[in-house]
């Protein structure tokens, strides 16, 4: 049964996309349509932007993000509230670069005020260096300072939340990694908005129920200036990856389980935290004061080992100076 | 003939041999679930049923990034 012109399933026009856990087929616009309106429902279903919130996009300049941007972008004129881009700049020679170019040309486009922070600038070194100072491993420290950052310029500009582009797989493939590692209170903060402590602005993930190979189609049709290339620190074989391979094959063969994987991990999530435990160690970093489960940050020990002195205070310092009037 | 594939982003060249075949065979063959590609034939996106022809070229682009 040849099938060569696979007609869309609302207007007929030629289909480009197969939504198997929803049974249709979708033309470029219906397709982009649908993922948009499945962001919309997201945002709705676990409330995680209201009419006049301010909402931070981290942008690496990746599919992901840059379908985050896009689709923010137009559902915060939809649903009055207002977003910004911060984009950090890690300094990776042969990647950064095409990654912040991503990330401008897209905002520019769209008219959306940028932040970039580069770590060159406000550190002094780039994260290679960083990570060779201080004797870690470079995805570890991006890791720090990426959270870091994220959450001291949200503080520092008044907004009311973090939004990240982890799309379904992601956290699928956290939570799978974290129940191997019988590690359930990282598995607890899996949940689609973790709520604002003291030191710690709430973050929210919009791309909580769209597949990875959907934020792909949608920057592919709808062209987004995404860069598609690896960071040369990936991990070719790290367990993430071997479960995000599993899982896809698991959904080929079943349909929507990731959604309904999803809809349970949100629902019951929060409920497998330990609370008193957990919940005692948190308190704010003695330098910065933003959260800590020490009397310092993770990014002030990092700072610390890898430059001498604990740099959160001042990094902080700067981006105030930085994002004044970013909403207006 | 062979049908020519472009892996991105590891930008691996393929050649498969064995005449025309459906998308998803073909994704199958290089170790693909569908989850996990976008497959552009001529500057344009095609559905897992279609089928590319011997002596074509196609892009895979691959969803699991990593990182
Ligand atoms: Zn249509
Ligand atoms: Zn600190």
């Amino acid at each position: 049964m040849l099938s060569p012109e696979a007609k869309c399933s609302f207007c007929r026009r030629e289909a480009v996309a197969r939504i198997a856990y929803a049974k249709l087929l979708l033309c470029e616009e219906h397709y982009i349509e649908y993922i948009r309106n499945k962001v919309r429902r997201t945002i709705l279903r676990y409330n995680l932007a209201n009419r006049g919130d301010k909402i931070l996009l981290a942008v690496s300049g990746g599919k992901d993000s840059l379908t985050l941007l896009d689709i923010m972008y137009a559902l915060s004129q939809e649903m009055r509230f207002s977003v910004a881009v911060l984009h950090i700049d890690l300094g990776i020679e042969g990647y950064s670069e095409q990654l912040k170019h991503s990330v401008e040309s897209h905002t520019q486009k769209l008219g959306v005020p940028l932040i970039t922070l580069s770590l060159r600038d406000i550190l002094g070194v780039t994260l290679p260096q960083l990570s060779k100072r201080s004797r870690r491993p470079p995805c570890s420290v991006c890791g720090i300072v990426k959270r870091y950052l994220m959450n001291a310029c949200a503080i520092e500009s008044g907004a009311t939340a973090v939004a990240t582009g982890h799309t379904a797989d992601d956290v699928i493939a956290y939570a799978i990694k974290s129940f191997i590692l019988q590690d359930y209170s990282s598995l607890s903060k899996l949940v689609p908005k973790t709520k604002a402590l003291q030191g710690a602005i709430s973050r929210i993930r919009p791309l909580y129920e769209v597949y990875e190979r959907e934020t792909l189609l949608y920057s592919v049709l709808k062209r987004l200036p995404f860069h598609h290339g690896m960071c040369p620190y990936v991990v070719r074989n790290s367990l993430e990856r071997h479960v995000k391979r599993f899982f896809n094959q698991i959904e080929e063969l079943f349909p929507s389980t990731k959604i309904s994987f999803l809809r349970r991990l949100a629902k019951h999530a929060e409920t497998l935290t330990p609370v008193e435990t957990e919940r005692k160690s948190i308190r704010t970093c003695d330098v910065c004061g933003l959260i800590a489960s020490d009397h310092k940050c993770s990014f002030c020990k990092v700072t610390e080992s890898a430059v001498g002195m604990p740099l959160g205070r001042e990094v902080r310092d700067y981006i105030s100076s930085m994002v004044k009037e970013i909403w207006s | 003939m062979v049908i020519k594939v472009r892996i991105v982003p590891e930008n691996k060249e393929v050649e498969v041999r064995g005449g025309n075949r459906r998308v998803r065979e073909l994704l199958k063959e290089l170790g693909l679930s569908l989850e996990e590609a976008v497959v552009v034939k001529n500057g344009r996106v095609v559905l897992d049923d279609e089928v590319v022809k011997d002596g074509e070229s196609v892009e895979v682009l691959l969803a699991v990034s990593g990182g």
